[in-house]
């Protein structure tokens, strides 16, 4: 063999080696799918828009005509994980389907899920923001600047205001009245069987978490739409409304495949 | 033969330099625009600019979009329908704006002058950035009363636009945060800082001794809200008006606080003689109703009143011209002229 054949052959066992360590290098780190449904429910039945009536805890009838929130800052464990292009999602019930797909989450097995609802206050006072945030969402309060965290409107026949409306615009980012909520989802849950989220290599892990609407009404304070059919601008109301937010969230599934 | 060769030689150039040429202006890039901060002016505490970069074709999407009726649902009202050039973009002798329909708003359309050193705009400071401002007056029902996705659509199937969005963004698809940057692009870009006051600061005109006399006087009673050079120092504040008609608390609304009760934004005073009438609601007439007010006028009953205004303003007769004279030196005729702002085709 002539010296330009050795070399050659030097250079291709040489990149052969650190090819192999680098995949044993990523073979420790393996990493699975993870995708998040985000159901929406009232009454034990899926939420459907405008047709349907429901019941809240203190016996108030009323139907849904828009429901839509962001969510953001997603915590595996202690472990942060990223959404691909955007940093918040906007659930909506008009959606056909609400779902987050996370790639590459590290394989183990998780015991505590966490999310934000609502809005950075950077983000809600650095000017026109697009996809999720774009204006046309009709998520922006235009007269008194800043980002609707959570929506929901409808009509209710215990609703003393104009047409009965019901009309909840959760958000705020100044001060004492920021509305973002960091939300704890129990995955150990009593009414399922699972005892921790587990991420699988190559695999898909889906996790369908529920808004249950009927929590809503009466956690850490009442809501009752006799007393307030309205609150549209940040301030204490909507504080306290903002703090009920936790109890609405559960894990109903996971399904690994 | 040797001719005919370098004349086809000639035409090859030629031929290949049109191509060059003509496929680069395809992808040129958009011209920056600096953003000239006048000379002792304060930089703006935040830059509205920095994650809008300015361009010509930025800024002239925007002044296109502005004066534009068909952002609007009746495609009459424009955002230059209320912010007139030639009162140096305030609404020229109307106490109140009006929207579709022959609506009336509540409240008096504000000049729009200086406005990259503003963190909040409108009379209650309602608006947190500049960016964002378009939605409010796009959107209200009684002034421009449209839907953004209609505004989008409008937008979308418009034969100009689409070529002035790739042009100013490098990129074929509109968007409501886009056309929001250009019109900011514009509106941001609407500086005044050339009228006589301006070039007697710069030692190139001179004042009469009325409106060094009136100078005076505005130092001594005006200056601390109306704060040099832009006029205003952008507080809100009880400037002690009765609660109108249409129950404005101003500031309160915004922050729901007690305390901001009837507090309003302190307006410029640059171009002050173009944009009467005055105050939130445009009750008072002409600049002798504005001083006398403060003479005389105001409600000293009121628990948010600015204590500024608790001691009474002394301003003689003969002060209360000279006064007037010297705001007259704040008119920026190459402002409220300059063809860059003004609806012309040039």
């Amino acid at each position: 063999m002539n010296r330009k054949g050795y070399m050659l052959m030097r250079y291709f066992f040489t990149s052969i080696l650190i090819m192999s360590v680098y995949s044993i290098g990523f073979a420790q780190e393996k990493s699975g799918k993870l995708k998040m449904f985000f159901l929406l429910t009232a009454n034990q039945k899926k939420i459907v828009l405008r047709d349907s009536l429901y019941i809240n805890s203190f016996n108030e009838t009323y139907s849904i005509s828009k429901l839509k929130y962001y969510v953001s800052s997603f915590n595996l464990g202690s472990s942060a994980v990223k959404m691909n292009h955007e940093k918040y999602f906007l659930v909506s019930a008009a959606n056909q389907e609400n779902a987050i797909l996370f790639e590459n989450v590290p394989v183990d097995s998780y015991s505590t899920l966490s999310f934000c609802l609502g809005i950075d206050s950077m983000d809600n006072c650095t000017g026109a923001q697009s996809g999720s945030l774009d204006p046309i969402n009709d998520m922006f309060w235009t007269w008194n600047s800043g980002y609707v965290y959570f929506k929901l409107e409808g009509n209710s026949s215990s609703s003393p205001a104009d047409m009965n409306r019901i009309e909840y615009h959760i958000g705020g980012y100044k001060n004492k009245n920021i509305a973002k909520r960091k939300i704890n989802v129990n995955i150990r849950s009593v009414d399922t069987l699972l005892s921790s989220l587990k991420i699988m290599p190559d695999k898909t892990t889906d996790v369908f978490i529920e808004l249950n609407l009927d929590n809503l009404w009466n956690y850490a304070s009442d809501l009752k739409i006799s007393e307030t059919p309205i609150c549209v601008s940040p301030g204490e109301t909507a504080m306290l409304i903002a703090d009920n937010f936790e109890s609405l969230f559960s894990i109903k599934n996971i399904i690994v495949h | 033969m040797k001719i005919k060769l370098s004349i086809y030689f000639l035409i090859f150039i030629i031929t290949a330099f049109v191509l060059i040429s003509g496929t680069s202006n395809v992808n040129e890039n958009p011209t920056p625009l600096p953003f000239i901060i006048p000379k002792g002016w304060p930089v703006p505490s935040r830059n509205i600019f920095e994650k809008n970069r300015l361009t010509e074709e930025g800024f002239q999407l925007g002044k296109k979009l502005f004066y534009d009726g068909r952002l609007s649902k009746d495609g009459e009202i424009s955002c230059g329908s209320c912010h007139q050039q030639f009162s140096a973009f305030s609404t020229y002798d109307h106490d109140l704006s009006h929207g579709i329909n022959n609506l009336l708003t509540t409240r008096n359309a504000p000049a729009l002058i200086n406005l990259a050193w503003m963190n909040e705009l409108h009379w209650d400071g309602g608006i947190n950035h500049l960016e964002v401002q378009p939605l409010s007056p796009i959107t209200a029902p009684n002034e421009m009363g449209e839907k953004l996705e209609n505004v989008l659509n409008k937008l979308r199937n418009d034969s100009i636009y689409p070529r002035m969005f790739k042009a100013a963004f490098k990129d074929t698809s509109i968007s409501i945060p886009k056309m929001l940057k250009a019109i900011a692009q514009f509106t941001g870009n609407l500086i005044s800082s050339n009228s006589r006051y301006d070039k007697f600061k710069r030692g190139e005109a001179t004042f009469t001794t009325y409106e060094l006399t009136g100078y005076k006087i505005f130092k001594a009673n005006c200056a601390s809200c109306h704060k040099e050079p832009l006029f205003t120092d952008n507080s809100f504040r009880n400037n002690g008006q009765q609660l109108n008609r249409f129950k404005d608390y101003g500031r309160q609304i915004i922050t729901s606080k007690q305390e901001d009760s009837l507090k309003f934004k302190v307006p410029t005073l640059r171009n002050a003689a173009l944009t009467f009438p005055y105050m939130h609601d445009g009750h008072l007439y002409s600049l002798y109703e504005v001083i006398d007010h403060y003479r005389s006028g105001i409600d000293t009953t009121q628990k948010t009143l600015d204590p500024l205004l608790k001691k009474k303003i002394e301003i003689s007769n003969t002060d209360k011209m000279n006064l007037i004279l010297f705001l007259n030196t704040l008119i920026d005729s190459s402002f409220i002229n300059n063809p860059r702002f003004s609806f012309k085709i040039k």
